[in-house]
């Protein structure tokens, strides 16, 4: 406890995919168990950190939540939920699948958490058609093979067209 | 002015005037006008008496174009010919019957454009036009609904047509026939929601224009029940307007829609989407044109909506010979760098949506994918399994399972099928542990079948399970599941039959324990039961039926007992409570049951809701006997129906001579929930009031109508009546 306190003030820097420093505390990487055990396992702070699957538009935003979530103190709970839902708010979804490529590399539990919830929260309730649409999959099943699934699966399909 | 010009010729007069002339003067005026070989007449004028236009006007020859605008009927004499009147125009114009206008049209023999605007046909039963030269034609009267709402079918023949504008109230039946040269039509058609069904008029029309190649059309036209499906094949329509915002319509419509034209090359959204519209598709159809000749898409008043946004995703992804999309930006201007766009119309092509345009959901490793899946429900997650053979699977890794079978009508047949599905969802579930399982079914099942489902949860490492089910006959559940070691939450219910208890039983880690509709066979088994339990903290029986029940856990924290019912030829169930750690007591039963509680030291709240269907029995000392037994706690809820036992008099609640210690040393909050001023309440409160001396807060809750109307006055009231603490708030809310 006493040697993270003294480290408080040690930076560490953070290189994204398109060659961008960023220069972070110790205690707000530390939001991030891949950082973390880096930081265990071989205390090289001084070396710069490649993150060669971020881009820095990303890693600027993985870095806001780890700073909010590292400076909160425990009290502060309701404060930190209102900021994790403001926080995702309003992002296209290229931005918020980047952001759970990177919470999901990093670690960063409570990141990938809210990430995963507010993509599940578009998939919710909507017909498989729309889900194709807004992501994009590619509907790779026949016609004869897409029935046979509604089929195996009918009591989910129940009430969707 | 006319009579100044003395020789050479008119070609065109307009005289518009809102003064209010006589017919005899305007006369002059045309006759004039066709002295001087009059060619273009427009007149708009405001008649004082029904205007009897010259006869000479009706067979006037120079005359090419006639527009009238009239508040009048027009009568039109026998001896009418307008032998070179191309252009005839008639505003607000009444038709006094359907032979004249007949009359009229059949006069006009070379006749291309007819515009009807606002016209009275109150008169008119049919409203024939039948001009074999007719080449244009709009009739507008979207007035009309106002006046009597009568019907008038309106016959169009017209072989040589080839534009036609029809904005109009649907108490006009249009039939057309025989419109083989049109090659564009401008429709909307209003019509009265809460009128009968006007899909066959809506229909009728959009069929008589089925061969035109441009289209323009009010969206809400479209709006019409049960139209888009019964729609005729456009075979030649290239051009597709939509002239209104595009609102009442989601986009899976406009996606059947443009099934319909299998040859269009160009969609305009005149004006835009309505913001107002964020439906997503219904239909994932691509409609034949993207990928054979739509080739421009126009949105005017783009503001980048969610509605617009999906359908340019779903147009770029799937449009493959699309060259053109251009997005007008009308009224604001504003700094976007991401989707750059000014007034003028941008340009879009797929190659610069790469990666908007990919697949990225899918490509998301599989352990992402399978965290976004535990946000879901069972049948959301479920239901992924159609969108693509990857997802097929990823299903099976939920670890929250969840089926509850949907309720049948009687009539409905049961085919077991969802039997069979729990049995498919738990064989098929991969590697990873079930978290929890909950199934409830209201078909009857056999013990076998169930017991196979529980071991293979219990193999999953269940830490929740929740089985709401009908047996066939006696269960007997697995032995492995009295000893199983991962089970946190345990809630059965299973239909009033007895819970057979092994001998083995072992709860190791059972927190909450909830049975409901079970009936224990004696008080040793549920003995054995909660004794197998040792860090139990929940214990909930809901509508078990006993007759000698011990509950003796020393964790149990929290206890809730609910009996609804009498059982038959049962008296009294005698309860023996000892629970040194219970906090909190939650009773609402009937009161059959007969409570022993023995040393509740803990507890610091009940809920009681004690009643008896038996008013003759005496059961004050079963309700003395519970409450004695909880008399150490802090907060208490009761229902007043547990006090009646009492049987205070009213006279006795009148007098409240007596004021209790609390009003004078700690009372300091007084809640009233529907709070409606009657006597008692306000005699209560005047008690209240002029005693508690260290009251702080008196909260009211009302829900009548009335108190709403007049809160300001009873709050005054209540402010008035004498109070013992200067502190204290009143506070009326009213809902």
């Amino acid at each position: 406890m006493a040697s993270s306190i003294e480290n408080n003030n040690e930076k560490l820097t953070l290189k994204s995919s398109d060659g961008e420093e960023f220069l972070v505390e110790k205690h707000v990487a530390l939001q991030s168990t891949l950082l973390q055990n880096m930081l265990d396992s071989d205390c090289s702070s001084a070396d710069v950190i490649p993150l060669p699957k971020i881009d820095a538009r990303t890693l600027a935003l993985v870095l806001g939540y780890c700073k909010k979530h590292a400076d909160a103190s425990s009290s502060k709970q309701g404060e930190l939920n209102s900021f994790d839902s403001e926080f995702l708010k309003d992002m296209d979804m290229g931005a918020l699948f980047n952001l759970v490529l990177a919470a999901n590399f990093m670690e960063i539990k409570g990141l990938l958490d809210i990430a995963a919830q507010k993509i599940a929260d578009t998939i919710k309730d909507k017909p498989h058609q729309e889900v194709r649409e807004i992501f994009h999959v590619e509907n790779d099943y026949t016609p004869e093979e897409e029935a046979a699934v509604r089929e195996e699966n009918r009591w989910a399909f129940e009430g969707f067209p | 002015m006319i009579h100044l010009l003395r020789l050479a010729d008119i070609k065109r007069l307009a005289i518009k005037s809102s003064e209010v002339v006589n017919s005899s003067r305007v006369n002059s005026w045309i006759s004039a006008s066709m002295r001087h070989n009059i060619e273009e007449l427009n007149l708009s004028l405001r008649w004082k008496a029904q205007p009897v236009l010259p006869c000479h006007l009706f067979t006037c020859q120079s005359l090419v174009a006639l527009k009238l605008y009239m508040n009048w009927s027009l009568k039109v004499p026998s001896l009418t010919h307008f032998s070179n009147l191309k252009t005839l125009e008639l505003s607000h114009v009444t038709f006094s019957d359907d032979n004249s206008t007949q009359h009229l049209f059949s006069s006009c023999p070379v006749l291309q454009e007819l515009a009807l605007v606002k016209c009275g046909w109150k008169n008119l039963k049919t409203l024939m036009i039948c001009i074999p030269t007719l080449k244009r034609l709009t009739i507008e009267d979207e007035d009309l609904w106002m006046q009597d709402a009568l019907s008038c079918v309106t016959k169009i023949y017209a072989a040589n047509l080839i534009h036609l504008c029809c904005i109009s109230y649907l108490v006009v039946d249009f039939r057309l026939y025989d419109l083989s040269s049109l090659v564009d039509a401008s429709i909307g058609l209003y019509y009265n929601p809460s009128a009968e069904d006007v899909t066959p008029q809506v229909l009728g029309l959009l069929s008589g224009v089925v061969n035109v190649k441009k289209l323009s059309i009010a969206s809400y036209t479209l709006e019409v029940e049960n139209l888009l499906d019964r729609l005729p094949t456009f075979y030649n329509l290239t051009h597709f307007e939509l002239n209104l915002e595009f609102y009442g319509l989601c986009l899976g419509d406009l996606m059947v829609l443009l099934e319909k034209s299998p040859k269009l090359e160009f969609l305009n959204f005149e004006k835009g989407f309505d913001h107002g519209n964020k439906d997503g598709y219904t239909s994932g159809r691509v409609p034949s044109c993207f990928k054979s000749s739509l080739k421009t898409v126009r949105i005017a008043d783009f503001e980048e909506d969610d509605a617009e946004m999906l359908f340019i995703m779903f147009l770029l992804r799937n449009a493959t010979v699309l060259e053109r999309g251009q997005m007008g930006e009308r009224k604001r201007q504003r700094d976007d760098s991401v989707h750059p766009h000014s007034s003028e119309n941008i340009e879009l092509s797929e190659e610069q949506n790469v990666g908007e345009g990919n697949d990225i959901i899918s490509s998301l490793p599989e352990n992402v994918l399978h965290h976004i899946l535990s946000f879901l429900s069972t049948k959301d997650a479920i239901r992924s399994s159609v969108l693509s053979t990857k997802w097929k699977y990823l299903w099976t890794s939920i670890a929250n399972i969840d089926l509850k079978e949907t309720y049948h009508l009687a009539g409905e047949k049961e085919d077991g099928s969802f039997l069979d599905f729990v049995e498919r969802v738990l064989l098929l579930h991969d590697a990873s542990d079930i978290k929890s399982l909950t199934l409830s079914s209201y078909q009857l099942v056999d013990s076998s079948r169930v017991n196979s489902w529980i071991s293979a949860s219990i193999r999953h490492n269940i830490k929740e399970l929740h089985l709401s089910l009908h047996w066939k006959t006696q269960p007997v559940l697995p032995c492995c599941l009295f000893t199983c070691q991962s089970l946190v939450v345990l809630k059965l219910s299973i239909m009033d039959w007895a819970l057979k208890v092994p001998c083995s039983t072992q709860f190791w880690n059972l927190k909450t324990l909830e049975l409901s509709h079970v009936t224990f066979s004696d008080d040793n088994s549920t003995q054995h039961l909660f004794s197998s339990c040792p860090v139990l903290q929940e214990l909930a029986l809901l509508n078990c039926g006993w007759e000698t029940i011990t509950i003796c856990i020393p964790s149990l924290k929290s206890l809730t007992l609910m009996n609804e019912y009498e059982l038959p030829d049962v008296l009294s169930c005698v309860t023996k409570i000892y629970a040194a750690n219970l906090i909190h007591l939650d009773c609402s039963c009937c009161l059959i049951v007969d409570f022993h509680l023995y040393d509740l030291s803990s507890l610091v709240e009940a809920s009681i809701c004690l009643y008896d269907h038996l008013p003759e029995r005496d059961v004050t000392p079963r309700v003395l006997g519970l409450l004695t037994g909880i008399s150490n706690i802090k907060k208490l809820m009761i229902t007043s129906q547990t006090l009646e036992g009492f049987n205070p008099s009213v006279e006795d609640f009148w007098m409240l001579r007596r004021v209790p210690s609390c009003f004078a040393s700690s009372l300091k909050t007084v809640c009233i929930v529907d709070f409606d001023k009657n006597p008692v309440e306000m005699h209560f409160i005047r008690f209240l009031l002029k005693n508690a001396t260290v009251l702080e807060r008196l909260t009211l809750r009302s829900y009548s109508q009335d108190m709403k109307q007049q809160q300001q006055k009873v709050s005054s009231q209540l402010n008035k009546l004498p109070r013992a603490s200067k502190s204290c708030v009143i506070e009326l809310t009213t809902t």
